[in-house]
């Protein structure tokens, strides 16, 4: 049986089950759509980030004295997760194949994002890793270029040229292959 | 930079993946196991634990084979589980779990009123160990009341815990606790464990044990019933034992 510490005070306040309530909702799109605009995919997207809960939840009781902390250590997990995945299966899928994938959602909007996210993900695998990861953090968990610098160890400019260099590449082609 | 295109693209996750998934990882750890099973690892470990004591009062050589693998420090066995994986506590007696809801408090309405250490001190009931002196350049950031509850929601021990931080980033931490005498496995597997004299008390010290930031040097005993504990990122063995020696309470 594993222990938990349930902290009583902290400056007269502490994180209870209801923080971390509130921190999974606030972190669940933000987690999902970081490998979603990385694979592409919804159901990868969907196992990656109850891979990345599971692996942080069972030491949450580390973190509550410090939310921010367990939510930069979210992002810590799910880059791991992320490389992990990457590695073991690179997209090789077409953009065809990746839209014909069968969905419950039906209707043509549905059809139309998945379609695009699935191109961009394609567009994205041929950026460096680090670029490629970049992004996902950026427009995917929409985190500010602090954020992703204090994650990553990078200066915020080096994260916002590195962006804007491969904003530019993936705008020409997005563009270019309507 | 015009990057629209990117920012339109993100999606709210299922509803019911939301809520699958939330149900999934609010589960205690130990669900994962039948209760039968946990009681036989339990019975187990306990029956192991017995077996080896009583062979260590036995037989010299297997006292120091033994020792570089399990050490145990009143309640607290230390195994050679990877440190950083979960701290374990044995199930409860049914004595315990009454005894746990008949002590366990909920939490006092806010706001409390006095100083941090008045309130650690309430919620806790006991009076925590702290320092005559602190190590130079040391000043305490917080002190707060803690309960340690298991997965089943039974209260098995409380304690107080005392932060002190100095402007160079140095972190020290004096822990106060006491338990329902359950066993409780404190895995230090791939660190350094010394054994040392503490205020006339076995203990250990353990170096880079994991933790949130960076690792921490740790010393542990028992002393008076008291669970003891100092957790340091910049103090020697030798600091941290005078300051063990300044405790009072």
């Amino acid at each position: 049986m594993m222990s938990k510490i349930r902290l009583t005070t902290f400056f007269g306040a502490s994180a209870s089950d209801a923080d971390f309530k509130d921190l999974y909702q606030q972190e669940l799109p933000r987690i999902f759509n970081f490998f979603r605009y990385q694979f592409g995919d919804d159901a990868i997207a969907e196992d990656l980030t109850a891979d990345t809960f599971e692996k942080a939840w069972r030491n949450r009781a580390r973190y509550q004295r410090d939310l921010s902390a367990f939510s930069t250590w979210l992002f810590t997990i799910a880059r791991r997760v992320a490389v992990d995945h990457y590695r073991k299966q690179r997209p090789t899928a077409t953009l065809e194949q990746i839209a014909e994938l069968p969905s419950e959602d039906q209707t043509e909007d549905a059809a139309q994002q998945r379609e695009d996210i699935a191109r961009l993900s394609i567009l994205l695998s041929r950026l460096a890793e680090r670029e490629r990861e970049l992004v996902a953090l950026k427009y995917g968990a929409g985190l500010t270029n602090r954020a992703i610098a204090s994650l990553t160890g990078m200066t915020e400019s080096n994260v916002g040229v590195i962006l804007h260099r491969a904003v530019q590449f993936l705008r020409s082609e997005w563009e270019a292959h309507p | 930079m015009n990057d629209d295109f990117l920012n339109k693209l993100q999606k709210t996750p299922r509803k019911q993946f939301a809520a699958d998934l939330y149900q999934r990882i609010s589960q205690p750890m130990s669900t994962n196991l039948k209760p039968s099973i946990r009681s036989r690892l339990a019975y187990g470990f306990l029956a192991l634990l017995a077996a080896l004591t009583a062979t260590l009062t036995l037989s010299p050589a297997m006292r120091v084979m033994a020792r570089d693998f399990l050490q145990q420090i009143g309640i607290f066995n230390l195994s050679d589980r990877p440190a950083g994986d979960p701290v374990l506590v044995a199930p409860p007696s049914t004595e315990q779990i009454t005894a746990a809801q008949a002590t366990s408090t909920p939490l006092p309405p806010q706001p409390e009123t006095g100083s941090p250490l008045e309130i650690a001190i309430t919620r806790a009931g006991i009076l925590p160990y702290l320092p005559a002196e602190l190590p130079t350049g040391y000043e305490m950031e917080d002190i707060v009341a803690a309960e340690y509850i298991d997965d089943l929601g039974t209260l098995y021990g409380k304690g107080i815990f005392a932060k002190y931080t100095s402007k160079d980033g140095g972190m020290l931490e004096i822990q106060t606790s006491v338990f329902d005498g359950r066993e409780i496995d404190m895995p230090v597997g791939g660190q350094r464990v010394t054994e040392v004299e503490v205020n006339g008390q076995p203990g250990v010290w353990i170096e880079d044990f994991p933790s949130i930031n960076e690792p921490i040097d740790m010393l542990v005993w028992e002393e008076n019933g008291f669970h003891l504990s100092i957790q340091s990122t910049t103090l020697t063995l030798e600091e941290v034992l005078a300051l063990a020696a300044s405790l009072k309470q």
